[in-house]
């Protein structure tokens, strides 16, 4: 078997990619396949709760990505950027439905399977922060998970929610003091102790 | 005040447990963030396939862009030899408009000059013309 040659296409940034993609490079496809796939998937569950839902709008808001490529402008938007975007309003289409038909039907996130004590408290910290996020106004809940989960500075969470960056600190201020208000009861049951 | 200062260490004691916790907690969201499983991946990859398929090949023509307001009329005149026409047209109608003044000024043997000059120059002349109904 010949040698592989160095893929550089891995070396390419989305943009890179993408346009890459729009002529035509399959190579270009399965990159972007593989590194977007990921991102957008862990931002939907993030925004959903609920991991069917997560998938659906993973790959409606990558199929909208891939549709547009051949008119994507250079130099306008990072392409997680505009991501973020689809994805959040994708994810606002779908909580509108779902408060419309039950509003109790929310989804509790999935437990694991976990065998260690130690990764049973983890899952439950990370199980209970989604609760908790859950719970929260949509545009916070937004604007807190882009800062402080995905970890985006505040000038692209504006960019991406469309406000300023005032409004965004504001934003991510109100939704951090709903969350330790939500988990406050929880504290001892997920292990966190006062000293 | 003592009560105060006991008061706000416990606020503050309670609001760094807080931001402790939270913080604790983004990081282990981070940790776990779901992973798409083959099956997700494999469906993403055959939408990317499928799209890009309906992409016109490197160096095809795309379809006809959309025209503006100002190619339309452009064509309607009939392009660039329709406008050379038309500047013809134009040229030769100014051309037209200067011409007759000395085209009457030789009929009648005035000055070239369709001016009030020229008016002046009828004298007696003038009230006669306007008595035709000429001027």
């Amino acid at each position: 078997m010949m040698d592989m040659p160095l893929d550089r296409t891995l070396e390419l940034d989305d943009e890179a990619l993408l346009l890459q993609f729009a002529r035509g490079d399959a190579r270009a496809a399965e990159v972007l396949t593989a590194r977007l796939t990921p991102v957008v998937l862990a931002h939907a569950y993030r925004l959903l709760g609920d991991r069917a839902e997560a998938e659906d709008v993973a790959q409606e808001s990558l199929l909208k990505l891939w549709r547009i490529a051949p008119e994507w402008r250079r130099g306008e938007a990072k392409v997680t950027t505009w991501l973020y975007r689809v994805v959040a309003n994708a994810a606002t289409d779908r909580l509108r439905k779902r408060r419309m038909v039950d509003i109790a039907s929310v989804a509790e996130p999935e437990d694991g399977a976990p065998s260690a004590l130690e990764r049973m408290q983890e899952r439950a910290r990370v199980d209970a922060l989604q609760a908790a996020l859950n719970g929260l106004p949509e545009r916070q809940r937004q604007a807190v998970v882009l800062r402080h989960i995905e970890g985006l500075a505040n000038p692209e969470i504006g960019e991406i929610m469309d406000v300023k960056v005032e409004a965004v600190e504001s934003l991510v201020a109100r939704g951090k003091r709903a969350l330790k208000a939500a988990l406050e009861g929880r504290k001892e049951e997920l292990g966190y102790e006062d000293d | 005040m003592k009560m105060t200062d006991t008061g706000d260490r416990q606020r503050n004691t309670a609001h760094d447990m807080g931001e402790a916790m939270l913080e604790d907690m983004f990081a282990a969201a981070k940790r776990h963030a779901p992973q798409p499983d083959s099956a997700m991946m494999a469906r993403i990859q055959a939408d990317a396939e499928a799209v890009q398929l309906g992409f016109p090949a490197p160096g095809v023509l795309q379809s006809a862009p959309r025209r503006g307001v100002f190619e339309g009329v452009f064509e309607m005149l009939g392009g660039w030899a329709g406008l050379g026409g038309l500047a013809t047209a134009s040229a030769f109608g100014l051309w037209l408009g200067i011409s007759p003044v000395m085209g009457v000024g030789d009929s009648f043997g005035l000055p070239a000059l369709g001016s009030s000059a020229a008016l002046d120059s009828l004298g007696d002349d003038y009230e006669y013309l306007a008595a035709l109904g000429e001027f």
